[in-house]
């Protein structure tokens, strides 16, 4: 009993003077606030609004730097004995191994608690900076701090333990430190779980976040079973380190001594580890096999065939069936399952039986009827309609259920392009959510050298030839809100169960389910999540004067579609329509993607939106006109998207947009050259019109720069009145069909005449 | 209580650094000399516990070296070659530290035995001084001091007198014979002087191997009749033939010196009582081992 306290009282002191080393070591001080101030660097205050974008953005090089900063300093406190030249006497001094190590540990573990304490410093500290509201997603993603930073600590102490234990000398331990440090960080981003998918488990961050989406409408994703089997491997895994240390320890000072213990606790904790990377790998093998088969269906030909028999991959066009209309029911369960029952107008070649439909194969179709249908049959992506002989049906009801996850990784970065959870989800109709006629291909995959797929993307061909009438009927849990690309037309809450209805005439259907909250902000309407929506009143005077702006230049009243907020990696897999008006210098930046997969809604990213909120808070107190250009330029796109593009959003870039996107960047360049005045550099007007500061890259992006020109030219020659009547005749003629180049030409024309003027496009 | 070394072997690779040692070494000042490289600090460092030995027995008191390394630290006090400590920290906090992890945890009696400690090797008024501030001979002391600490039954003392300006050797070597009165203190040095003024025994080591084992007088008696001393012109002393000079010094007469030689090397020379450092270069210079009767 005296023995074990005497023990005791040894372990204390040693931590205690370890403690005492380490803070009075000016390294430590200088480490620590280095640390904390790169990490409010680039956490970026200026333009995040919300705790959960400031950790999302905070974390990033500075966990990386913490990993480095405390693995040296515990490396170094490890060896201070040897670096102070005390290590002949330390080490034969009446204490045993544990007694010395674990002091040491406990000490070093004192560093930990400081960087602890200081990173979550942030926490507050980032809460009285951004002052924004607490919602569920800020716990999940404070909470995927913290652990991130436990995480990032317990790592750190393992390596710095070990190397002290495997590696003798100094500098080779630094060096060592440093390239496992940073080589985990751009470990995943090389790649290296392209070829063994638990290799990602290795590293607790990348590029200094988690290897999970956050946003702050769904949070964490996926927090569930993958991230917990990541965080008890990453304990387990810094476990053994400290024991491997441990065991390199005592064999230097004490060969001869039991290590029974320390190998049993090492092969619990091996265990630990290799079963949570089994878990882990069965958990994404799980979700991978059904993406695998996706990429399967869609990229081998063989799995794919014409209805006369031929190889061929998908398209639109190769089929003659077509959609007239949807009328669908959309039921969303408690559990997350979505229960559809879609009836479609169809038409086609009765003579051409059977009938495809795409429809993703992760949906299982229970029931299909229709007149003139005699039976049917579920192959990957396709539904085939067996018709009854001489029999033309008109309309098809297919009703089926799943729960879709179709995700992607880039940069080691898991994201879900396509979903449905407890927390919401995402439908895109590039992903045939919904059955769409003929054959589609779904997905382009890359591949790395290596022949594994490292990238997977939506096909962007067009959904329907011609927009239809299409009616949602939806119905779900009542805190979770639903956001279409169509009108709605009504909706309530009643039960628990929220219903919405949506009508409309598009190319497809999109669907945004989550905690959704809408302000009113002026005219302005943003839908997202709270944290990100509150406070964004502020915005209303901004979108106000940019719209006015617009209206009058166009002549018309233009629609004022709710923003729509979405997650930022969402924003990836679904944005297109490439502006390059380089006005970048002028607070908007240059080739600029602005979203378009909420039909004609205007869409902003969560970080373009509180950056925008920032930027109007600014103006409200400086009327800067860069400010007012910093806070309406991400609304300014998904504006122009919503104007020009409507309503052929789904639409491919390469049919109809470069008359679009000509007009779009014309007022992109009105717009600041209005809000600039003096200011706005008069030499890159004349270089858009010489064709010196745009960069042609393919004949779309030609038509896009010759329709800025021209619209420069009127503008110049005739005033602000002749561009008013094209730019309002464009308008009207979108909302009826789309425009092409010829149908430009004819509106310019009509106005300014002049055979030279007539033609612009020869 | 009593040091016990038997067939000691110790290797580096393929270079054998000790070759069967054998030595008994009782209470008292024990000295171990010989020439660098000799193998001292290898031994040391064995006795320490700080290296495995290759081959060898070696008992502590009643303690093997193999098996109970913890309980022969317990008896332990070591002050290493170039000794250093936690430069931050206090001598005071220094010793505080090393008090408790030698088993004193009683706060008022590690008071008292650092103060104690303190006071034996006179650093008392540095006591609150940083020893990053102290010069090399405090910081010997406070070696020393952190060495006595637990009062320990066995002091293992490597090249302690090194670096140090000869007022602080000849205090540090009283202070090492104050101390070996209750104890085995076992003193390395290439230092003859630091072995004769304190020792009652030693051994020489010269490559790996003990050469001698016995007292200091016996060492010197080795070059009874063997030291001679005489003066030369200075152009004859080359001309001297099996001889091997200790000294020379230039006087008005010619060249003083002072050498080894089993005969007198000139008619001029006279036979002188032999030095401890004498027979410490006939013992290490013929290569052959010597064992005192």
């Amino acid at each position: 009993m005296k023995a074990e306290r005497a023990s005791w009282v040894k372990t204390r002191v040693i931590a205690r003077i370890e403690a005492l080393s380490y803070l009075r070591s000016p390294t430590l001080w200088v480490s620590l606030l280095f640390t904390l101030l790169f990490t409010v660097w680039t956490a970026n205050l200026a333009t995040t609004r919300s705790l959960e974008l400031f950790l999302r953005s905070g974390e990033g090089l500075a966990m990386m730097l913490t990993a480095f900063v405390v693995t040296i300093l515990i490396s170094h406190g490890f060896a201070r004995e040897e670096r102070e030249a005390f290590d002949d006497v330390w080490n034969s001094l009446p204490t045993r191994n544990a007694e010395q190590f674990w002091g040491k540990v406990v000490g070093a573990a004192g560093i930990g608690l400081l960087f602890l304490v200081g990173l979550l410093s942030l926490l507050p500290l980032g809460w009285f900076a951004v002052g924004t509201v607490w919602t569920e997603t800020t716990s999940g993603v404070v909470w995927a701090y913290v652990a991130q930073t436990i995480g990032i600590l317990m790592f750190s102490a393992g390596l710095a333990v070990f190397l002290t234990g495997a590696v003798a000398n100094l500098r080779l331990r630094y060096v060592l430190g440093l390239l496992v440090v940073v080589g985990l960080s751009i470990a995943q981003a090389l790649g290296i779980d392209n070829h063994a998918l638990w290799a990602v488990l290795l590293s607790p961050y990348t590029l200094g976040s988690l290897p999970y989406s956050q946003s702050l409408l769904f949070g964490l994703w996926p927090w569930g079973e993958a991230v917990v089997w990541h965080v008890l491997f990453q304990g387990s895994l810094a476990g053994m380190l400290i024991l491997l240390g441990r065991l390199a320890y005592q064999r230097r000072r004490d060969p001869v001594q039991r290590t029974v213990a320390t190998k049993i606790a090492l092969t619990s904790l091996a265990i630990c580890a290799v079963l949570s990377v089994a878990l882990y790998v069965q958990y994404w093998n799980e979700v991978a096999a059904t993406v695998d088969a996706q990429v399967y269906h869609d990229v081998q030909p063989g799995a794919v065939r014409t209805s006369d028999g031929k190889v061929a991959l998908p398209a639109q066009s190769i089929s003659h069936v077509r959609a007239l209309g949807y009328d669908l029911q959309v039921r969303l369960t408690a559990d997350a399952e979505l229960h559809i029952t879609a009836e479609v107008a169809l038409a086609g070649d009765p003579e051409q039986s059977p009938w495809p439909l795409t429809l993703h194969h992760q949906w299982e179709v229970t029931e299909v009827w229709g007149d003139g249908i005699k039976g049917w049959t579920r192959e990957g992506n396709f539904v085939w309609l067996e018709l009854a002989p001489g029999a033309a049906p008109h309309s098809v009801v297919v009703r089926y259920r799943g729960r879709p996850l179709l995700w992607d990784k880039q940069i080691g970065v898991i994201n879900p392009m396509h979903f449905m959870g407890e927390r919401g989800g995402y439908l895109s109709p590039l992903l045939a959510w919904y059955p769409l006629p003929g054959q589609r291909r779904l997905v382009s995959v890359l591949y790395d050298m290596g022949q594994t797929r490292h990238w997977v993307e939506p096909v962007t061909d067009p959904l329907v030839t011609e927009p239809v009438p299409i009616r949602v009927r939806w119905e779900g849990p009542q805190q979770l809100r639903v956001v279409a690309n169509l009108p709605t037309i009504e909706h309530s809450d009643a039960q628990g169960v929220h219903q919405a209805v949506f009508a409309g005439q598009s190319d497809g259907i999109s669907l945004l389910v989550g905690a959704l909250e809408r302000i009113q902000a002026s005219e302005l309407t943003i839908v997202g999540a709270e944290s990100v929506v509150h406070g964004a009143e502020v915005l209303g005077p901004a979108y106000d004067a940019l719209v006015d702006f617009y209206e009058g230049l166009i002549g018309r009243a233009l629609p004022r579609e709710p923003v729509v907020v979405v997650p930022d990696w969402l924003a990836r897999y679904y944005n297109r329509f490439h502006y390059r008006v380089p006005v970048s210098a002028y607070g908007q930046p240059g080739h600029m993607r602005p979203l378009t997969h909420m039909g004609a809604k205007p869409v902003v990213t969560e970080s373009a939106l509180a950056g925008a909120v920032r930027a109007a808070e600014r103006w409200s107190r400086t009327e800067s006109p860069h400010d007012l250009l910093a806070a309406t330029a991400a609304i300014n796109y998904g504006l122009l998207e919503s104007i020009w593009g409507r309503p052929y959003t789904f639409q491919t870039v390469a049919e109809e947009q470069p008359v679009a996107q000509g007009i779009a960047e014309y007022l992109l360049l009105r717009w600041a050259e209005h809000v600039l005045g003096a200011e706005f550099d008069a030499d890159l007007r004349a270089g858009i019109r010489a064709g010196t500061v745009m960069q042609r890259l393919n004949e779309r992006e030609g038509v896009a720069q010759q329709v800025l020109t021209t619209l420069i030219d009127i503008e110049e020659r005739h005033g602000d009145a002749a561009v008013s009547f094209v730019l309002g005749w464009v308008y009207d003629r979108l909302a009826v069909r789309p425009i092409d180049v010829a149908g430009f030409e004819e509106i310019v024309a009509l106005r300014v005449g002049g055979e030279a003027e007539r033609r612009p496009f020869q | 209580m009593q040091v016990v070394i038997e067939s000691l072997y110790k290797q580096y690779g393929k270079v054998e650094a000790l070759r069967d040692v054998n030595l008994q070494i009782e209470s008292g000042m024990f000295g171990l000399l010989g020439p660098n490289g000799a193998g001292k600090t290898t031994l040391m460092r064995i006795l320490a516990t700080l290296i495995p030995k290759s081959a060898g027995k070696v008992r502590i008191g009643p303690y093997d070296l193999d098996t109970e390394p913890h309980k022969v630290r317990e008896l332990l006090g070591n002050l290493p070659q170039s000794f250093n400590t936690y430069r931050n920290f206090t001598a005071f906090e220094v010793l505080d530290y090393v008090a408790v992890l030698k088993g004193i945890t009683d706060t008022k009696a590690r008071r008292r035995a650092v103060d104690q400690v303190l006071e034996q090797v006179n650093l008392s008024r540095s006591a609150k001084a940083r020893v990053g501030t102290f010069s090399g001979g405090m910081k010997q002391r406070l070696g020393i001091a952190q060495a006595l600490l637990g009062n320990p039954k066995l002091l293992i003392v490597d090249e302690p007198t090194a670096g140090l300006d000869p007022e602080e050797r000849i205090r540090f070597r009283n202070l090492l014979g104050d101390i070996s009165r209750d104890r085995i203190v076992i003193l390395s040095t290439h230092v003859v002087a630091d072995i004769e003024s304190v020792c009652s025994a030693l051994a020489v080591l010269n490559r790996g191997r003990v050469v001698y084992t016995g007292t200091p007088e016996e060492l010197a008696r080795q070059a009874q009749g063997k030291v001679w001393s005489l003066t030369l012109p200075a152009g004859e002393v080359d001309r001297l033939r099996a001889v091997k000079i200790l000294a020379r010094r230039q006087t008005a007469e010619g060249v003083q010196i002072r050498c080894l030689a089993d005969q007198a090397p000139s008619n001029a020379a006279r036979q002188v009582a032999p030095s401890l450092e004498d027979g410490y270069m006939v013992t290490v210079g013929s290569g052959l081992e010597v064992v005192a009767s």
